[in-house]
């Protein structure tokens, strides 16, 4: 279980974080709704390491990782595929995937991992030569959840990974990562634009507000909240 | 024929010299301005171990012993940068180009203090002519030709073709990325100064002996290097050995046929012109 | 005036007279060289010169004036941030205007001459250099101690080809910066009253930046198959390795320049391979013993002082050069700029101390007659390294016979300022 109490995180004095507090269930799927400017990155950024926090605790199976380097974090069992990907252009596919398995050094887990991998997702096995600058936004996005798994994560964040995805594609990549989930017992923390996709997914919601979580729950009592839909789902 | 050997020679130089810092440069996005003055103490910890060794194990010994050690001091040299300098001064590009002016100054002192300001000559370790078709390659400049095409080679199956080397590149590519998926970004950007300055004094220690090794030696060495860099494209290490290639066959020629004189000019001019026409370099892909 | 006032003027006029005094007793002279950084390769072996030169007086008491007057010399150094002319008048300015030196030695560079010859004449200062340059009727304090750079390069050149017939082509290497263009024009100069038989075959001036690559500027000259190789611009280091590639491409004929340093040289080349090859004029090199034999003790004093490693010739170009003040410190009432500018200058020659009588020359390439044509020993290199006289070429002689056939050529290189 990942555990967040009271974090507080502020760019050079500002508050994006707020005290926030939630948990999310590994093999569960958790979504993350918010507005714009929100923190939901922020809070994304944050798990990784990527941001130190200034007050407050993760608790990653109830022991602390905040203050703890990402290669740290990665190794403890969180990936995240990050808002606009950031995968390496004029590496190839197969380089980036393998370069996701940099904590996981074992060559006999990797090939094991990455088969999987392919299977999942055929196409970057057509194309694990090419460049990954060369893909298509799909097969790129493949690529992304790809090169995080490669690490074997317990918990898999994904921040706003259908963005500029045409919804067809979008709404088969969610899926996917879902079965992929189920299947390895995989915790999912999802940010989502489309709110209204993820909480179908989700079993667990939380919305975050001002950097602070307004409301948290099941999936599908978040989904039924007036508030909600007024804001979000309308 | 002799004009094509020239070119060769020429081009081994050059590409010998801008390698590391084309590689630091494309990783890192920072600008050594100390590499020149590794390249110099690469040649001066080679000077000294010919000179003090060479009466006991002969000179082609001292010479590798020299370029060994001058590789181990000039790698310490960059983790020692990489320490000071880079990671304290991480998003501050200008204070870091500062302070590696700072330190080549520093260094061109020491030097200065320890050999004095006068220029030295490395005893060449090989002293033979090879003739090639009727034109002559001394031996000395077949082991810098052999050394550029080592290390360049040595470079690219290390890059290409390693795990580290895999992880150098995608931090060069990415450096965010690379963080997320566990690299240490720190420990390859030591890594990459360490191998970046090691190259540095592996060329100080092989272009030694065929040419005078001064305390200031470095400068103009850098400046070429720089053009060299900035016509291959800024962080494409394959660029910057064509762009070698290409100053090579062209500094030749042009000493060949009576315009010596121009050198630095013509250097220059193509240098404004590739950045004004494709300011990514010849062979530099886009950000 | 009562009392107390008289008390006063006398106080200042005895505090004036006795520093006028002590003044008098210390003969300060500057020494305006490179001090730090690259060129610090030459400045500091002339500075090192110049004072030894005054530890020999200064061991013995001091130098005496005319008037039989012991005075020590103190020699204060002066960077001009390698021969920056804009330096080289800061140096001036601070050695003349706060440390009231009497005499100063410069390099012969015109520009930097040309920055200070305005302060020099007017505070009287006597400058002199180890060779010619920017030498002028209105500035008398400007003056040439000894033949020296670049006229050197002429007498040299001309020397090589009046006692070797069998030289039919010369090649000229020279940098492209100011110092090389004048040796390029002087080298030219030297060649012209043997135009007949002798061509010149190679003269690109290169670029000093390209000297990484020796082979490269060597090829062309190679192939230019010359009888002999004048340089001037490489550094000794760089002359070393140039001799490599000439003599690795197959090279057979002469080399010659100011001077080179044959150390650096066997360590690539055999000295035997070079013996009787390579040549040298540079006003005198000290580290030959049949010469002077006070310039020889000078050579040891520096080795034993300075080491081997660290003789450079120009110590001995710039110990000659004070001997030309000295001699006129020692003819003069008072050791001031003025008085030994004028003791200096009271008939046309100067019994110099090391050379001989010497002409005062210069007129019809400066419009003054400041410039000392001290007969100029050629230097050869023997199967040792060393070198030996070759002979001593009575410049002044070969001026009067070939300056009608140089005169031209030295204009046309931009060297002649008589008639501007
Ligand atoms: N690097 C930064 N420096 C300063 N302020 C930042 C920085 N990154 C984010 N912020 C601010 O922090 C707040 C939260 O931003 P964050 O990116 O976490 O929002 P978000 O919920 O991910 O928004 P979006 O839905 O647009 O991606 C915003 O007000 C934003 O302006
Ligand atoms: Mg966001």
């Amino acid at each position: 279980m990942l555990e967040a109490q009271d974090i507080v995180v502020e760019y050079g004095g500002v508050r994006a974080l707020d005290q926030l507090s939630f948990s999310a269930q590994i093999g569960d799927v958790t979504a993350v709704v918010g507005s714009n400017g929100a923190g939901k990155t922020t809070l994304m950024n944050t798990i990784c390491g990527l941001i130190q926090p200034v007050s407050g605790e993760i608790r990653l199976d109830g022991e602390r990782i905040d203050g703890l380097a990402p290669d740290e974090i990665v190794r403890r069992g969180i990936s995240l595929v990050p808002e606009g990907r950031e995968l390496f252009p004029r590496l190839s596919v197969l380089e980036n995937l393998l370069l996701g398995a940099t904590v996981r050094p074992d060559p006999a887990t990797r090939r094991t991992t990455l088969a999987r991998i392919y299977e999942l997702f055929p196409v970057l096995a057509d194309r694990q030569s090419q460049k990954a600058g060369q893909l298509s936004g799909g097969e790129q996005q493949m690529l992304a959840f790809g090169r995080a798994l490669m690490s074997l994560p317990k918990l898999l964040l994904l921040d706003e990974p259908s963005i500029g995805l045409a919804p067809m594609v979008e709404e088969q990549l969610i899926s996917a990562i879902r079965d992929y989930s189920l299947e390895n017992g995989i915790g999912v923390l999802i940010v989502e634009q489309n709110a209204m996709l993820a909480l179908e997914y989700a079993q667990h919601a939380f919305v975050v507000e001002q950097g602070r979580v307004a409301l948290s729950g099941p999936a599908a009592t978040v989904r039924d909240d007036p508030a909600v839909i007024a804001s979000y789902l309308g | 024929m002799q004009i094509v050997l020239n070119c060769l020679s020429l081009t081994s130089f050059y590409l010998c010299f801008a390698l590391g810092l084309a590689l630091v440069f494309g990783v890192m996005r920072i600008i050594n301005f100390a590499h020149g003055e590794f390249f110099m103490i690469g040649a001066y910890v080679t000077y000294f171990c010919v000179a003090t060794l060479a009466p006991q194990i002969g000179g082609p010994s001292a010479w590798l012993v020299g370029a060994i050690v001058a590789a181990a001091v000039t790698g310490l040299l960059g983790a020692v940068l990489y320490r000071a300098v880079v990671v304290p001064l991480a998003d501050k590009p200008l204070a870091i180009f500062i302070s590696t002016l700072a330190l080549s100054y520093v260094l061109q002192t020491i030097v200065v203090q320890i050999f004095g300001p006068v220029g030295l000559s490395i005893s060449p370790p090989l002293r033979g002519v090879v003739s090639v078709g009727g034109a002559i390659l001394p031996a000395s400049r077949v082991m810098v030709i052999v050394a550029a095409a080592a290390l360049s080679t040595g470079l690219w199956i290390y890059l290409m073709r390693t795990e580290p080397g895999r992880r150098i590149r995608a931090v060069a590519q990415n450096p965010r990325g690379a963080l997320l998926q566990g690299i240490k970004t720190r420990n390859v950007g030591n890594l990459t100064l360490i191998i970046g300055s090691g190259i540095a004094g592996i060329c100080g220690a092989s272009m030694g002996p065929i040419s005078q090794i001064s305390p200031y030696m470095g400068g103009p060495a850098l400046w070429k290097a720089f053009i060299i860099i900035i016509v291959g494209g800024i962080g494409n290490v394959w660029g910057a050995v064509a762009a070698a290639a290409i100053f090579g066959v062209l500094d030749t020629l042009m000493s060949q046929f009576g315009g010596g004189r121009f050198l630095a000019l013509t250097s220059a001019a193509i240098m404004l012109f590739v950045l004004s026409v494709k300011p990514s370099g010849l062979f530099g892909e886009k950000e | 005036m009562d009392l107390m006032t008289r008390i006063i003027v006398a106080g200042v006029f005895a505090c004036g007279l006795t520093g006028y005094a002590s003044a008098q007793e210390t003969i300060n002279i500057g020494v305006v060289q490179p001090q730090a950084g690259e060129c610090a390769q030459w400045g500091v072996p002339i500075t090192r010169g110049v004072q030894i030169w005054a530890e020999e007086f200064n061991a013995n008491g001091g130098i005496a004036d005319a008037t039989g007057k012991k005075h020590q010399i103190k020699v204060t150094t002066y960077d001009n941030n390698c021969y920056t002319a804009g330096d080289e008048l800061t140096a001036f300015r601070r050695a003349i205007l706060d440390d009231k030196v009497n005499f100063i030695l410069q390099t012969f560079t015109p520009a930097s001459r040309q920055a200070v010859a305005q302060i020099a004449t007017e505070n009287k200062v006597l400058t002199t250099s180890y060779g010619a340059g920017y030498l002028n009727a209105k500035y008398p304090f400007l003056i040439g101690s000894v033949t020296g750079s670049p006229g050197s390069y002429m007498f040299l050149v001309s020397h090589l080809l009046e006692t070797r017939p069998d030289i039919k082509k010369v090649a000229i290497v020279t940098a492209d910066h100011s110092f090389g263009q004048a040796a390029l024009a002087y080298y030219k100069a030297g060649i012209t009253p043997y135009a007949k038989r002798v061509e010149i075959v190679y003269s690109q001036p290169y670029d000093p930046a390209s000297t990484s690559d020796m082979l490269g500027l060597a090829t062309p000259i190679f192939a230019s198959s010359p009888d002999l190789i004048v340089e001037l611009g490489f550094t000794p280091g760089q002359q070393a390795l140039f001799i490599e590639a000439m003599e690795q491409l197959g090279y057979k004929g002469l080399y010659g320049s100011e001077g080179w340093t044959m150390g650096l040289v066997t360590e690539r080349i055999p000295a035997a391979q070079l013996a009787g090859r390579v040549f040298s004029a540079y006003v005198v090199d000290a580290s030959e013993p049949s010469f002077s034999p006070r310039v020889s003790k000078f050579y040891k004093s520096y080795v034993e002082k300075y080491g081997q490693k660290e003789w450079s010739v120009l110590a001995s170009v710039a110990y000659a050069a004070m001997t030309t003040v000295e001699a006129g410190i020692q003819k003069a009432a008072a050791p001031t700029g003025d008085a030994v500018r004028q003791a200096l200058f009271t008939t046309d020659t100067v019994d110099q101390p090391l050379f001989g009588k010497s002409h005062w020359g210069g007129a019809e390439m400066y419009g003054a007659n400041n410039w000392l044509l001290t007969p100029l020993p050629v230097y050869v290199t023997d199967d040792k390294g060393g070198v030996k006289v070759d002979a001593v070429v009575d410049v002044a002689k070969w001026w009067n016979a070939n300056k009608d056939a140089a005169l031209p050529v030295l204009a046309q290189g931009g060297q002649v300022s008589a008639n501007k």
